[in-house]
């Protein structure tokens, strides 16, 4: 019985390998290699056998392992990336603890309170900066910023706007150094 | 330890010490896959599922310590050679070192609490 890949077994084997490593997030490059290699795997293997027969497919099917293992093995070898797993065969769930990610309420919340929130004199920004550094989701950097956006921009902003008074009220009482008077003077060849 | 506590250790020792087997093995001359496999697998079942050495030597060769070819074969479709670099043939150096010593630490161990089968029957004797 003549065997190759298009055996139903092997084409089957082959297809849960590909399914599981689509599964598991492998880039296209890394499945086609690893699908070169366990194919070439099965006919060197199925070359050693003394008969080809469908108990054999089964044996060298069986050796290599079910497809869980390898992809679990190859994510365990992998360098680690965002949505990957670092041990076992499927992309784990979701993260009890939200990592950094999409923002949610609290995070709406301390934004409102940071920006529109300035309305409410001390008690909103101090607010918002207490929703930011709750944040499980902001970064550390993130909430630095929020921190000089709610109090120390304010700040700030009314330090710049007493000096503007300030200044603009000095410079209004002096003269102006763009002011030109023009004084005719008379013309040599007037009579 | 729970009983079947030994083949736990043996499999965590199996998948820590295989990789060091493959470099081992890329000593003498470059070798495919299958006949990585066949290799360990005759050396006592070193792997458990053959499938996990092409994850295994992808890894050690994005750590640069084995390079690859394709080649034609004779029978068959293309194979995939690994051969060791010379970062490769370093980490077998030093895992050699390292495993002797670990071994004999092992061995010294296991030998102080052996009981000899003369000193045994000289203890039934004693008890009689």
């Amino acid at each position: 019985m003549s065997v190759d890949l298009d055996h139903p077994v092997v084409a089957a084997y082959l297809a849960q390998l590909e399914g599981a490593a689509v599964s598991a997030g492998l880039p296209a490059g890394r499945r086609a290699e690893l699908r070169a290699e366990i194919s070439a795997h099965v006919l060197d293997a199925l070359g050693a056998e003394p008969g080809v027969t469908d108990t054999a497919v089964g044996d060298v099917l069986d050796r290599l392992g079910p497809v869980e293992d390898i992809v679990g093995a190859e994510q365990a070898a992998e360098p680690a990336r965002p949505g990957w797993p670092t041990s076992g065969t499927a992309p784990a769930p979701a993260a009890a603890v939200p990592g950094p990610g999409p923002w949610g309420a609290l995070e709406y919340v301390a934004l409102a309170l940071l920006t529109v929130g300035q309305v409410v004199l001390v008690l909103g920004p101090v607010a918002g900066v207490a929703c930011a550094w709750a944040s499980t989701r902001w970064s550390r950097g993130g909430k630095i910023a929020a921190t000089v956006l709610g109090l120390v921009l304010p700040v700030l902003l009314v330090l710049a706007a007493s000096a503007f008074w300030l200044f603009g009220a000095s410079v209004g009482s002096g003269p102006s150094p763009v002011d030109v008077t023009v004084v005719p003077t008379p013309s040599p060849l007037s009579p | 330890m729970e009983p079947g506590g030994a083949r736990k250790v043996v499999t965590q020792l199996r998948r820590g010490v295989v990789e060091h087997c493959v470099l081992a093995l890329l000593r003498a001359r470059p070798r495919y896959g299958f006949d990585l496999v066949r290799e360990l697998s005759e050396a006592g079942g070193l792997l458990t599922s053959e499938g996990t050495i092409y994850p295994l030597l992808a890894r050690l060769r994005r750590d640069g310590l084995v390079v690859t070819t394709w080649q034609e074969s004779e029978a068959g479709p293309p194979r995939r050679y690994y051969a060791l670099t010379d970062d490769g043939r370093a980490s077998v150096v030093s895992f050699e070192g390292e495993w002797a010593r670990f071994k004999d630490g092992v061995d010294r161990v296991l030998g102080v609490g052996a009981v000899s089968p003369t000193s045994s029957r000289a203890a039934e004797r004693g008890v009689e």
